[in-house]
Formats: structure tokens, C-alpha cells, sequence
């Protein structure tokens, strides 16, 4: 399913969450929607699952807004970091009831994640721990199916071999069947090895679009003597730069080649450190 | 039904299984208490002890019809139901569950009746809107309680969804509104004389009314739920 968000603004009072947000994810791959807290990304996606409206603009699915358009939310499961489940409820009692709501739910799949994650059918939600009810969110998001999965910070509390356990079906899952799987975290560096594209967003606005491969290869890290480096990157983009003691390390948009012929030591830039001098830059700027 | 309707049913159900079990165990406990003062006034000159499930039931629908907004729809839209069937599904649960209430409140009432005209526990009676017309049976008060509770359901679900789109100041001018047209009635008298009249006169045309204007409250509610988000006012 095409996504197509355009010109999308949503104002709370007088503060503004999303600020002319524009951009389009054409195909099924699992894309991460990095940013800062309050960049609004949550905004995004509460807007993008139906839930909340827009100030200005809109989001369109295969062209058609998905606001109140049954066909197209039950083709969207958001599952946030908290609050997904009323706490009266048990658990058997929400696998049903989301049953009910995707037509494309695999009722065999959520009883193999329940029972992976040693949950209780008949415990309720209030009895969870925070890891638990996080397990639980994770099984019904995965389990929908939906072909667009949004997964907003779905594992606070869960340990990690629960998260790899996670990153491993999730993986699994979408080879079995391509799905749009939009993933919001600030647990950047364990999951980025996902990302087949990231989105990365400050104060409401998209600072950054790129395929995770390309973005391996085109921003690196180069270090090396002070005058090496600061000929390496004449007109080139910097993302950041520092320096200590004679030697100079800069975030730069380049080849690792050319770095290596002016006899620079280059690494690759992890997606974390991209996100923090992306988002810090700007602030700066 | 369409399957988001069901899914919403046994949402709601599901979730209120338990507040009306605890409902219902009160009301027990205090209709056993209830039947206990009665059998001491049996000795007391004209003592009566006067029970009415109305006044319990009445007021629970009033609560779950101002809760199916303030909770439910928050969570109905997170599941990914759009709003015609949330509106479709509340309607359905106001009429389910006020008549599963007055079913059982009216079961009851037969059974204990039964049973205090057996023991001749006189000095215990039951009050019901069902004998204003005359007509106290088994299937009236299941009408009657059925018709009222469906108006007190939507009415709260009304009243809710103003202060849930509306915030306070909405919500309160409404109820403030309302309020100050009472106390207008009361000082003037009209209201007490309508009340009276009303005594004197209900019928069954009465209840139709009721339920008439309740289905037209209940369908300006679509207005207030058409565009509702998660978020409140």
C-alpha cells in the first residue's frame, strides 16, 4: 500500500506537533521512523492509523484517506508503548476482540507469540508487568497481520532476549509476507540492521529520507590530521566535526575511496549517532 | 451485524461483566437487608419498607452510558473501529443491556413476591413506574425499566460526548442549562404541576413518548460521534 503524506500539520493550542510534513513510502519494507521525543512521530502515527485528525493537509492510502474508512483501518494496526488494551480485559478476551477487527488476524500466530512470551490467557491486562503487557502488544501487532503495522516504542519494559525474540519474528514474519511495518524507537542501534529506509524527523518536520544501505554508503565517519581532513571535506556536507590534539573526525557525505586515498581512517556511521547529529544540527542551526 | 459491530459488543460486554457482577451483589446484599428491616417492621404499626430496583438500575445505565465515552470509544478507536459502528454498537448495548437489566430486576421482583406473599411478609413492598399504569406485571416492568433505561442511556451518552468534544465549558453550559430550567420549573411551580399531571395521567402513550424522544437523542448523538477522535477536548 502507498502511503502518501502531504503538507501534514497538526497544532495542539499553540504548539505545533507535525509542521508541513511531506513524504511517501511506496512499498512494503520495514521503514524507521526515527526522532527525538515530541519530533511527532506519534502524531504521525495516530493521525496516518485514523485516530486523531490533522490540522492541515492529509495523508492518503493508494490515494484515499484512511480517516473513518473501514477498508482501509482495518488495513492498519497501530500498537503504541503503553495504554493499547483496557485493563479490565483478558488477554484471551483482546486476541478476540482484535479478531474481530482484522480480517487478515492469524489466530495461530498469536497463541505461538503468547505462548513464546509465557503469557497467561486468563490474566488481565492490570495484572501485566510493564515487559508483559509490551509482549502482549507486540503479539496482536504481529499477529494482525494488518499490511500496515506501526509499532510506536512497543517493548518498554521487555528484556532483551524478548526483543531479539521480537526482531527475529518480525523479520520471519515479513519475508513469509511483505508489509509496510513503520517502527518508531529510541533503541536505534539493536534494531537498525531492520530498517530497510529511514525517516527522520525534527520538530515536525522530515530532516531525512534514504534507503539504510544508501545511507551506509554515502555518510561516513573520517579521522585523521587536521589539514587531511579539512582538504578531504571542502565542499562536501558536513554533518558534524570535531577536534582534539592535531586530529580532526568528521560525519561527512562522501566515498569511502576518495577518504581512503587522501589517507584517512573511515568507518561507517552508526543510525544512532546519525539521528542525534541530525536532530542536533538543525537545533543548532 | 456487521463484524466490527460484534467485535464491539463483546468489547463492551466483556469489560462490563465485571462492574455489573459487583452491581448486582450490592443490590442482592441490599435487597436482603432490605427484606430484613421489613420482617422486624412486621411488628410496627403500618410499617412498610418500600424497595425499588429502578432507582439502582436507572442510575447504573446513566453511569455505563456516560463510560461508554469517556472509556470506551478512546479504546474502539485504537482497535480501528470507525464511528458509524461504534454508534450502531452503543445503540445495541443500551438496548441489550437495559433489557438484561430489567429482566433479572423484574425476575426478581416476581420471585420475591412469591415469596413474602408465602411467609406474609407484608410490611415489604416493591416500588415500580409499572404501577402508575396500573398494569404491575412480569413482561410491563420489563417494557417500562427496558424504554426508561434507554432513555437514561442516551441522554448520558449525549451528555458525555458534549463534554468529551465540548470540554467543560460546553459540557457544563449544557448541564448548567439544564440546572437552572429545573430550578426555574421548581420556583415556579410548573415543574411539580407537570410531575402531578403526570401522575394523575400516564399511560402507556407515556412511555411511547419516551421512548420516541430518546430515539432522537440517541440518533443526535451520530452527529457528536462522527468525527470523534482519541483525544478529549
Amino acid at each position: 500500500m502507498k502511503i502518501e503524506v502531504k503538507e501534514l500539520t497538526k497544532r495542539y493550542g499553540e504548539k505545533e506537533a507535525l509542521s508541513n510534513l511531506s513524504f511517501t513510502l511506496n512499498e512494503p519494507k520495514i521503514y524507521g521512523l526515527l526522532g527525538r521525543n515530541g519530533a511527532g512521530k506519534t502524531t504521525f502515527m495516530e493521525i496516518l492509523a485514523g485516530q486523531i485528525t490533522a490540522t492541515k493537509g492529509e495523508v492518503l492510502i493508494d490515494g484515499v484517506r484512511p480517516f473513518d474508512n473501514q477498508r482501509l483501518i482495518e488495513s492498519i494496526c497501530l500498537i503504541k508503548e503503553g495504554n493499547n488494551f483496557k485493563k479490565d480485559l483478558k488477554i484471551k478476551h483482546v486476541l478476540k476482540i482484535y479478531s474481530y477487527f482484522y480480517p487478515t488476524w492469524d489466530q495461530e500466530l498469536a497463541d505461538k507469540l503468547i505462548d513464546e512470551y509465557g503469557l497467561d490467557r486468563n490474566a488481565k491486562i492490570k495484572t501485566l508487568s510493564k515487559g508483559m503487557e509490551s509482549a502482549l502488544g507486540i503479539s496482536v501487532g504481529l499477529a494482525s497481520k494488518a499490511p500496515i503495522t506501526i509499532f510506536d516504542e512497543p517493548y518498554i519494559g521487555l528484556d532483551a532476549p524478548s526483543r531479539k525474540k521480537f526482531y527475529e519474528i518480525l523479520l520471519e514474519e515479513f519475508q513469509n509476507e511483505k508489509r509496510t511495518i513503520i517502527f518508531s524507537t529510541h533503541l536505534i542501534d539493536e534494531v537498525s540492521l531492520l530498517f530497510e529506509e529511514v525517516l527522520i524527523i525534527r520538530e515536525g518536520k522530515l530532516v531525512l529520507q534514504e534507503e539504510t544501505d544508501s545511507l551506509r554508503q554515502s555518510i561516513i565517519s573520517v579521522s585523521g590530521p587536521v589539514d587531511a581532513v579539512k582538504t578531504y571535506i571542502e565542499n562536501k556536507e558536513t554533518l558534524e566535526i570535531k577536534q582534539l590534539a592535531g586530529m580532526m573526525n568528521a560525519y561527512v557525505y562522501g566515498e569511502k575511496e576518495e577518504a581512503l586515498e587522501y589517507g584517512l581512517d573511515v568507518e561507517g556511521v552508526p543510525i544512532q549517532e546519525l539521528m542525534i547529529h541530525l536532530t542536533e544540527r538543525k537545533r543548532g542551526a | 451485524m456487521t463484524r466490527q459491530v460484534k467485535g464491539l459488543l463483546f468489547f463492551f460486554l466483556s469489560d462490563l461483566r465485571h462492574s455489573f457482577t459487583i452491581f448486582w451483589s450490592i443490590l442482592l446484599i441490599a435487597l436482603a437487608l432490605s427484606l430484613g428491616i421489613a420482617y422486624l417492621l412486621l411488628d410496627v404499626q403500618d410499617g412498610v419498607f418500600f424497595f425499588g430496583f429502578p432507582f439502582a438500575t436507572y442510575i447504573n445505565v446513566g453511569i455505563v452510558g456516560f463510560l461508554i465515552v469517556k472509556d470506551y470509544i478512546p479504546f474502539s478507536l485504537k482497535l480501528g473501529a470507525v464511528r458509524k459502528n461504534i454508534f450502531a454498537a452503543a445503540g445495541v448495548l443500551f438496548v441489550l443491556y437495559g433489557f438484561i437489566m430489567a429482566m433479572i430486576s423484574s425476575t426478581l421482583h416476581f420471585i420475591i413476591n412469591l415469596i413474602i406473599e408465602a411467609v406474609g411478609l407484608h410490611s415489604f413492598m416493591f416500588l415500580h413506574p409499572a404501577q402508575l399504569i396500573g398494569s404491575d406485571t412480569w413482561l410491563t416492568r420489563i417494557a417500562v425499566d427496558t424504554v426508561m433505561m434507554f432513555g437514561v442511556f442516551a441522554l448520558f451518552f449525549l451528555l458525555a460526548l458534549l463534554f468529551y468534544r465540548g470540554g467543560l465549558i460546553i459540557g457544563g453550559s449544557v448541564v448548567g442549562l439544564i440546572g437552572v430550567t429545573l430550578l426555574f420549573g421548581i420556583a415556579q411551580g410548573w415543574l411539580f404541576e407537570f410531575f402531578l399531571n403526570l401522575y394523575h395521567t400516564i399511560d402507556y402513550v407515556f412511555f411511547a413518548q419516551v421512548f420516541g424522544i430518546s430515539i432522537l437523542i440517541y440518533g443526535l448523538t451520530y452527529f457528536l460521534v462522527r468525527g470523534i477522535t482519541t483525544v478529549k477536548a
